[in-house]
């Protein structure tokens, strides 16, 4: 059924790397996430706006990732799945679509802290300089 | 002592013709080796008014508080024939003590209008013709209580009768009233309630008491101290600090470490300002909506798409199944208005008709269409985004300025550092703003242990000084009360121990008076040894082999004398030498013990005044062995006076010869 929530499949999944779950972990930290589904759409979520405003982002096929958070409890599920429909017009498969949009913005936040982490205290800091380097000045209006 | 003569005046039956007075001779001081008086007389002849007499002219209202019921009948109505108001009354008893003579006049006045006495009797004692100062006194030195003067004015008819009546309560009223043990009992009941309301008062007092508070404030004293104590360390560190603040900066600061220190403490206020901020933010459900700031120009773009995107034959089939479920069988169409709404057209309707009657409203119910579902899914999404923009917006831009504000200022202090090339200062400065960030703190913490001790230690320790101050007020009303306890113990004490000694040594005396007076008063005295009456006022007789008899072994003449035995012990251990007068003293005793008792009873040279009725008592036998001690022998007579009342007289007989009972004469 193409209405079904991301064709009915189970779960989101998260980086299983070592290295790259350490990482997600100390990210969710830093930047002060409740849950870690929230750093996942946070990271599918700066694809999306990059794409949207005209980069090309190349993303990566065979991901390493690990069954995470169940679709019940992935409450902007619907919002997701509706935008890899609607927008990127992706029918089938639209997880795995999704779970490539994060993987991806999951290398930029890296990229990110491996470039500022180290200077910056705060978690509003940390967004401030996320946004800005992403957005600039646009979120200021 | 001896009682000589006894003058009587309108007392009882004893009137005498003249309106002066009866003379009644008592003791006879020509034979004083003889120690018995003889009042002789029928029942109703004046005996006991001769008893009722002494005890009234001694005692008075102590004796007898109605004594107006002594005033003579006779003279009362003499008096009122002679149309007079006042009847005098007087009883005059002559004694003899040690050698001397003693007037007692007892006097009182009868008011025959309304037949009460004239106020108290009167008393008066002469001596050689003189009245004495202390009349009063002189009764109270030479005569028992009047309580105890009935153990030598008495009616032996009465104790005998009494006493087989009720013996061991007789006994005990006996002694009692000799020891005065029913007063003292009453006392010592007396003292032993105060002795319990003393142990209430301190139980209640103590319970009030709240323990052990002088630790308690010793314990707070001691924590007041430590925190003293902390406080002057406090202020040896201030001092300490201070001292080293100074060693860096000799002189005051220059301008640019003014300068230096207002931009350090900018750059900390800023500093905690973006503290404060984040913690806001944090806590402010932002982050975890992060992701729609991104997305809102997503969501922005997809809702244009999805509004300019032709309907799919999906979405198309799903709406015509809707609108043919809505048509049913009773429609025939749709009509879309002018002004956007939504009609129904029933079957059969013209609809070129302009009135346009025939039309509904479409009703299309809670189904959902795909597109609009999504849309509606965006568009929520996109207004959740807007509003986090504008919160995130918000804490950004205090977030931005705070942040150019502090980088301006970590920049100039740099800068001061740079330009002054002077790291040593910086470091010294630094280290000034150290000392005072500590000097600050300790003096907060001197303030805080100051407020502590001021308001928590040293209002506990005045609240506990109050409380032991109750306390010690208390346990020294304790001590008063036990102090009191302990006094009224001691009385207490003495009372029981008086009881028991008066009792003891009142029991030894009359046992041992009282089995003298048994052994010479019966045959058998092997058997009849002597007389016991033990603490619990038991009357035993025992035999000399120390054996007590039982009662069925004594027989009703020889009880009466043991009883008299013990009486006469009784009034022995009041060692008051003074006259008995006895009524009837043989009506019960058996022939041969009233000899010996007399016999025994003389030995003791005590004046012996007995009333004895003819016949019975005064018989040929009697008087036979009762003469060789008779002082005097009076016989007592009465008359009608002048068809009137009855009135007594006495006449005094030969002591030495019998008068047989002339019944004519009675």
């Amino acid at each position: 059924m193409p209405y079904d929530l991301f064709e009915g499949k189970g779960n989101v999944r998260k980086p299983r790397l070592k290295k790259d779950q350490e990482f997600f972990d100390r990210a969710k930290k830093k930047l002060g996430f409740p849950e870690e589904i929230d750093l996942v759409t946070f990271c599918a979520a700066i694809v999306l706006y990059k794409e949207h405003i005209g980069e090309s982002l190349d993303k990566k096929d065979n991901l390493r990732l690990k069954e995470m958070a169940k679709m019940y409890s992935f409450k902007k599920g619907k919002l997701y799945d509706f935008i890899i429909l609607n927008c990127l017009e992706v029918r089938e498969n639209r997880l795995e679509e999704f779970e490539k949009y994060f993987y991806a913005g999951f290398e930029i936040l890296k990229e990110w802290f491996e470039q500022h982490g180290p200077d910056v205290t705060s978690e509003i800091e940390r967004f401030c300089g996320i946004l800005d380097c992403l957005a600039g000045s646009s979120l200021d209006d | 002592m001896k009682f000589i003569k006894l003058k009587l005046k309108n007392f009882k039956p004893y009137y005498d013709k003249q309106d002066t007075h009866q003379e009644i001779f008592l003791f006879d001081e020509e034979r004083k080796d003889k120690n018995i008086t003889l009042n002789i007389g029928p029942t109703g002849h004046g005996k006991t008014s001769i008893s009722e007499a002494i005890l009234w002219c001694i005692f008075g209202d102590i004796y007898y508080k109605d004594w107006e019921n002594f005033v003579n009948t006779l003279s009362v109505e003499i008096i009122k024939q002679k149309k007079e108001n006042e009847v005098n009354m007087c009883a005059e008893l002559i004694l003899e003590l040690e050698g001397e003579h003693y007037r007692v006049i007892r006097s009182g006045s009868y008011d025959i209008r309304n037949g009460q006495k004239m106020g108290e009797s009167k008393l008066s004692i002469l001596h050689n013709g003189e009245p004495i100062n202390d009349s009063i006194g002189f009764i109270g030195d030479h005569f028992p209580t009047v309580t105890l003067m009935k153990y030598f004015v008495f009616d032996a008819d009465d104790i005998l009768k009494k006493f087989e009546e009720n013996r061991e309560g007789s006994i005990k009223d006996h002694i009692n009233k000799i020891v005065g043990v029913e007063k003292l009992n009453e006392m010592i009941n007396s003292l032993e309630e105060v002795m319990k309301l003393y142990d209430k008062d301190s139980r209640e007092i103590e319970s009030g008491i709240h323990g052990d508070i002088a630790n308690k404030i010793k314990t707070k004293e001691e924590d007041k101290a430590k925190k003293e104590d902390a406080i002057k360390q406090l202020e040896r560190g201030i001092l300490e600090l201070i001292s080293e603040k100074k060693n860096l900066f000799k002189a005051s600061p220059s301008p640019e470490v003014i300068k230096f220190s207002e931009l350090v403490n900018k750059r900390d206020d800023l500093e905690k300002m973006t503290i404060d901020l984040n913690k806001r933010f944090k806590e402010s459900n932002i982050i975890s909506d992060m992701d729609l700031l991104l997305l809102y120009v997503v969501i922005d773009d997809a809702i244009k798409k999805l509004n300019q995107r032709p309907t799919t034959k999906e979405e198309f089939n799903f709406s015509s199944t809707v609108i043919k479920s809505s048509l049913g069988e009773n429609y025939s169409g749709i009509l879309f208005g002018k002004k956007e709404d939504t009609n129904l057209i029933k079957k059969g309707a013209r609809i070129w008709d302009e009135d346009l009657d025939d039309l509904e409203k479409l009703d299309l119910g809670s189904g959902e269409g795909i597109k609009t579902h999504v849309i509606e899914t965006f568009r929520y999404y996109e207004e959740q985004a807007n509003k986090q923009r504008d919160n995130f917006g918000k804490y950004k831009k205090d977030f931005d300025k705070t942040m150019k504000e502090l980088m301006k200022v970590r920049n100039e202090i740099r800068q001061i550092g740079d330009t002054t090339k002077n790291k040593e200062l910086k470091d010294k400065y630094e280290k000034f703003r150290k000392f005072e960030k500590q000097i600050k703190e300790k003096v907060n913490l001197q303030e805080e242990i100051k407020e502590k001790i001021e308001e928590e230690i040293e209002k506990d320790i005045k609240d506990l000084r109050d409380e032991l101050k109750r306390d010690e007020e208390q346990k020294r009303e304790i001590k008063q009360i036990e102090e009191k306890r302990k006094e009224t113990q001691i009385l207490l004490n003495i009372s029981k121990k008086t009881r028991e000694e008066f009792l003891d040594d009142l029991l030894a005396s009359v046992n041992r008076t009282a089995s003298e007076s048994l052994r010479s008063t019966v045959k058998d005295t092997d058997r009849f040894h002597s007389i016991e009456i033990d603490s619990n006022y038991k009357f035993r007789v025992k035999q000399k082999n120390g054996e007590a008899l039982e009662e069925r072994q004594i027989n009703k003449g020889n009880l009466q004398i043991s009883m008299m035995s013990f009486f006469f012990g009784l009034s022995k251990y009041l060692r008051k030498k003074i006259p008995y007068v006895i009524d009837d003293p043989l009506l019960r005793l058996d022939p041969g013990h009233d000899k010996r008792l007399i016999e025994q009873l003389s030995k003791t040279n005590d004046q012996l005044i007995f009333h004895m009725i003819p016949g019975k008592e005064y018989t040929t036998d009697s008087f036979n062995w009762l003469k060789p001690y008779i002082n005097i022998q009076n016989w007592l007579y009465r008359e009608k006076y002048k068809g009137l009342e009855f009135i007594s007289y006495v006449e005094r007989k030969d002591a030495e010869k019998i008068v047989y009972f002339d019944i004519d004469k009675f």
